[in-house]
């Protein structure tokens, strides 16, 4: 049986890990009996997070993403064992996505569930428990723990891993680098990242009605429906080619009357966002100025790109822009810590060429609006099903 | 307690106020804008057209964590008296207040002004519900500014706890000596008044029974133990029998012009040196009777922007000019710190 287990058993108990092959077809097999269930069950029915998750484990989505592994690479190799996740606090279904990362790679999982996720996972551990025609004890894989605060737990769980997986931006990265582990233990650190977006403006003004909302809407959901605090989300938006005016007013006021109707404006978040704005302008000599429509949306125009953009954060619905009449050539400075950028208008050929002429090779992931939140198995620069196998 | 005759400061009506403190604050505006480069090119990006505004709610205001963020100052470094410092909740530091001669001068007449108008215009010894502070020329935290602050009206200051804030039954014994029969002060930080006069305190006293208590800064520990400014004060009365409580409040950000609460209505009242503007989420002027959040406006700051804060408390404007307590002004309640928004996203781990 898969369930939540106790911390202290878990160490006592020396679990002894399973190991398969990546992409194993009963693994694939498990996931995707998996992906069924949980598609039908009335929580996911009401929970998009647990919908979303339960549509990338799909058995089309891993054929998908297997072949893009090109296996060959892979098949001589397995899993390194024991994995110990520590997902996010924050994003719910994040620890699920980071167990897919370890059941594909064919380790055993240790996850400290945080506690906003405990529902998600409750729904999951019920499902996973009914599958019955597979042939894995698929509880031999799968050992969610409490999430709990000391660091002594930590440091025992850490000592017996194989793997470590560490979400949660720089500081739980720096707690977690302080704890013993094995020889050889590998660790997969997701630190503080930055994302941007690049819109072709000449593509926002004539796209149709359907195509324009669509566009709303997924920049609304990497965006506003994780109050821009997923390192996925972007910052900061550039508009390209040669309509920016014309695109920025189309888009920001279209945006506006969806945020007006599903986004509920905190006093905290209003106040942050009114001194984030305050603090840029103190800070720097160059603004053009500042839009704030009832602290719903705050856009700080840039006039150049050279401040260090890290420290310029957007969250609930802050948004730094410039606009760069060529499409191709961005003068982004460069960064180690750029992850993510969400483009609109331009297929994958111009993207290439938006990559090469930009200098953007230290940017992970370029991808469309709305798939900001889709995770990878290439992910923060790692290539995850490697990394997690020997 | 309240000495109608020395309250003018507390009898300035609506419309004359408004102007008075609308002319007071742009002058401030421009003194801040010419002297604070930070200032200057915060106003310029968030308030294009601030030259023409002619609505005080309408003029700029600085968010409170901007002094946590940022040096803002309107004064020459050489000229620099006094640097104030006050913790916050926040855990985004502290913030610095910079004042000069002048400035400080002029918080200390404000207060001075509004004690004797509110409370009384006698010299009274003073237990303070502290340890004695080590004095620090340059900086000190928001409780030693307080106390520093009201040290002006006591006559004598005692200091109740001793260096490991443990009540010290010795010192006690000599206030007692000293003040005899007579009234006196006490002051202290709410959450200190709460923790010592009302748990540590193990007994009944009737030594208390003639005394002032003056307390401020913050509910917040008091509303998580659920305990109400009524009972609070019952159970003082209860205890110790004091029957004279005012609850203060105000900003170290604007020291001086702060708000007493009138024994009468209960409520806070703003003077000829403050008003009180209640917003929204989306900074919207709200209306008496509505929760939202306090701007507070002082005419005291020159040394430092400090004229025009939004705060990240909560609050309720319950009326003007017709308080049954006969103050004339806004006058208003504190529900506290507003919450810190739950983060989504996947960093900030706890």
């Amino acid at each position: 049986m898969i369930k939540i287990h106790n911390i202290n058993s878990i160490i006592s108990n020396k679990i002894k890990p399973k190991k398969l092959k990546p992409f194993d077809d009963k693994m694939i097999n498990f996931l995707s009996e998996l992906s069924t269930r949980v598609t039908k069950s009335t929580e996911a029915k009401k929970n998009p997070e647990i919908m979303s998750f339960a549509f990338w484990i799909r058995r089309n989505n891993l054929i998908k993403l297997k072949k893009k592994y090109e296996i060959k690479k892979l098949n001589k190799r397995k899993g390194v064992g024991l994995l110990f996740h520590i997902p996010p606090s924050n994003i719910v279904s994040n620890f699920a996505y980071s167990l897919i990362f370890g059941l594909l790679s064919g380790n055993t999982n240790i996850i400290r569930l945080p506690e906003k996720s405990e529902l998600m996972a409750k729904v999951l551990i019920k499902s996973m428990n009914n599958i019955k025609k597979i042939r894995l004890d698929i509880s031999k894989y799968i050992y969610f723990i409490k999430n709990y605060t000391d660091d002594d737990r930590s440091n025992r769980l850490s000592s017996i891993s194989d793997a470590r997986l560490i979400w949660g931006g720089d500081k739980t990265v720096n707690l977690f680098k302080k704890f013993k582990t094995k020889k050889g233990c590998r660790n997969l650190y997701f630190t503080d990242k930055y994302s941007l977006s690049i819109f072709d403006s000449n593509k926002v003004t004539v796209a149709n009605k359907v195509d324009l909302e669509h566009l709303i809407r997924n920049f609304y959901n990497d965006t506003y429906l994780v109050d821009q605090n997923a390192c996925s989300s972007p910052n900061l938006i550039i508009w390209t080619g040669s309509e920016v005016e014309k695109a920025k007013k189309i888009f920001w006021s279209k945006l506006l009357e969806v945020v007006k109707k599903k986004y509920k404006l905190s006093f905290f978040s209003a106040v942050d966002k009114y001194t984030s704005s305050a603090i840029f302008s103190a800070k720097n000599n160059s603004i053009s100025n500042i839009i704030n429509n009832e602290n719903l949306l705050i856009r700080i125009k840039l006039d150049k790109l050279n401040y260090n953009l890290e420290n310029f954060r957007g969250k609930w619905g802050l948004f730094y822009e410039f606009s760069n009449k060529n499409k191709f050539k961005v003068n982004l400075p460069f960064s180690k810590k750029y992850q993510t950028i969400t483009s609109y208008g331009y297929s994958k050929k111009q993207l290439e060429k938006l990559k090469k002429k930009s200098y953007l090779s230290s940017v992970n992931r370029i991808v469309q609006v709305g798939l900001s939140m889709e995770i990878d198995l290439f992910w923060d620069g790692y290539n995850i099903l490697y990394k997690l196998t020997k | 307690m309240i000495k109608n005759n020395l309250s003018n400061i507390y009898n300035s009506t609506k419309n004359k106020k408004y102007k008075a403190l609308l002319d007071k604050v742009k002058i401030l505006n421009k003194h801040h804008f010419n002297k604070s480069a930070e200032y200057n090119k915060i106003v310029k990006s968030l308030y294009p057209n601030f030259e023409k505004i002619k609505k005080l709610e309408k003029l700029p205001m600085l968010p409170v964590r901007l002094f946590k963020s940022l040096e803002l100052k309107s004064i020459e470094n050489k000229n620099i008296y006094k640097i104030m410092h006050s913790s916050g909740t926040s855990g985004s530091g502290l913030s610095k207040i910079y004042l000069d001669k002048e400035n400080a001068k002029k918080q200390i007449e404000v207060l001075n002004k509004i004690f004797s108008s509110s409370i009384t215009s006698q010299r009274l010894p003073m237990l303070v519900i502290s340890k004695k502070p080590e004095h620090d020329k340059d900086a000190f935290n928001a409780q030693t500014a307080a106390i520093l602050g009201f040290s002006l009206f006591s006559k004598k200051n005692f200091y109740l706890l001793d260096k490991k804030n443990n009540i010290d039954l010795k010192e006690l014994k000599i206030f007692k000596e000293y003040v005899k029969n007579k009234p006196f002060f006490i002051f202290g930080f709410t959450s200190k008044v709460y923790e010592n006069l009302i748990l540590k305190f193990n007994f009944q006293d009737k030594f208390f029974k003639d005394s002032i208590l003056i307390h401020g800064g913050g509910w917040k520990k008091l509303e998580d133990i659920k305990i109400s400014n009524r009972e609070f004060k019952k159970i003082l009365y209860k205890k110790l029998k004091i029957k004279n409580i005012y609850n203060y409040y105000g900003l170290i950000e604007q020291t001086g012009s702060i708000f007493i609460e009138s024994p009468i209505c209960g409520y806070f009242h703003t003077t000829t040196y403050s008003d009180i503007i209640i917003r929204d989420e989306n900074f919207n002027v709200l209306k008496k009777n509505q929760k939202g959040l306090i701007q507070l406006i002082s005419s005291i700051p020159t040394s430092y922007p400090g004229h025009n804060i939004l705060t990240e408390d909560l609050g309720e404007i319950i009326g003007e000019d017709d308080c049954k307590c006969g103050l004339k002004g806004k006058y208003f309640k504190v529900y506290g710190r507003i919450e810190k928004a739950e983060i989504r996203g996947c960093s900030n781990f706890t």
